[in-house]
């Protein structure tokens, strides 16, 4: 009898162990982030080439040239917190806080010093992209290309 | 001693031996043993025979009964439940009297291999937003721009210099 109950506790603590790993949505979870940095603007008409997965979403902008200027991946989890620089001093922020009903919830903030532009939360399918864009940069825009999968 | 008479009188003999005849039939048979030597002989015989008869049988009347004891019959075993004809036994017998169960067992399965089938090849069904906004807080205007089905989201940040025809419009 002594014996069994440390058995049982034991076994208990193991059944736990495999829940946690298998519940969708726990820390242990794999979240690829990938976020481009892309420069918009009406001076000259190219189109970079790494852009070419997102470029039927950035053909519903009224601009000519879209250059990349930064490509951000990120292996994280749920529950990570991750910040980029953007150009102009500009900081992106990204907090993965949850999977719910197979997409990744997400809260993302564009800050310029201590004004922050944009706070926002949202949910992302697997493998598609937000785009965010409207950020003066040099002679155009930035846009920001966040896709993720998991 | 005439023989013929012997054999007539020799059936009687058992008669006369258990005191069973009366009368003049006894009388005679009785004159007849008194003069026959071998009708008397055989009278003895039945004589001697029906004492060791009853004696017989009166040692087994007095014969104690109680010690036998007979192995006790076994206990017929109950039904099957299996073989007990339930209601929907008896349905299911009556049915099948009259209407054969294989084709109609027949026909529903190629029925749901038909909807599991259909159900296989239907393609897999994408989310209806890819990306659904929950909230959305900017310092300035902003604007929200569904496309593509919903498969696309845009979230355009405005600022106070921002020319209204370089936002993005709705696919």
């Amino acid at each position: 009898m002594t014996r069994t109950v440390p058995i049982i506790r034991a076994l208990g603590v193991l059944l736990l162990a495999q829940f946690a790993a298998t519940v969708p949505g726990s820390a242990q979870t794999p979240v690829h982030l990938t976020v481009q940095v892309i420069h918009a603007s009406n001076t000259g008409s190219a189109v970079d080439p790494a852009l070419a997965k997102i470029r039927s979403q950035l053909g519903s902008m009224k601009y000519s040239s879209y250059t990349l200027l930064d490509t951000r991946p990120f292996s994280t989890a749920v529950g990570g917190k991750h910040a980029m620089p953007l150009p102009g001093g500009k900081t992106l922020d990204l907090y993965p806080y949850g999977l719910s009903g197979g997409s990744l919830e997400l809260m993302v903030t564009i800050t310029d010093g201590s004004k922050r532009l944009l706070d926002t939360t949202f949910r992302l399918a697997n493998g598609a992209t937000i785009l965010v864009g409207g950020p003066a940069h040099a002679d155009g825009v930035l846009i920001v290309a966040i896709s993720g999968s998991f | 001693m005439d023989p013929r008479e012997c054999e007539l009188i020799e059936p009687a003999l058992s008669a006369l031996a258990d005191r069973e005849l009366f009368g003049p039939e006894r009388e005679t048979v009785a004159g007849h043993v008194a003069v026959c030597d071998a009708c008397r002989r055989t009278l003895e015989d039945y004589r001697v025979l029906g004492t060791a008869f009853r004696e017989g049988i009166h040692a087994g009347s007095e014969r104690d009964l109680s010690s036998i004891t007979w192995p006790p019959r076994p206990e017929p075993a109950p039904r099957a439940p299996s073989r007990v004809l339930t209601r929907w036994r008896r349905l299911i017998y009556d049915v099948t009297r009259w209407v054969d169960p294989w084709p109609v067992l027949a026909g529903a399965a190629a029925l749901i291999a038909l909807v599991l089938g259909i159900g296989l090849i239907q393609p897999a069904r994408e989310p209806a937003n890819a990306v659904e906004i929950e909230r959305v807080d900017a310092a300035g205007p902003v604007m929200v721009i569904p496309g593509n089905g919903g498969r696309m989201t845009i979230i355009w940040l405005f600022d106070a210099d921002d020319q209204p025809d370089q936002t993005p419009t709705p696919i």
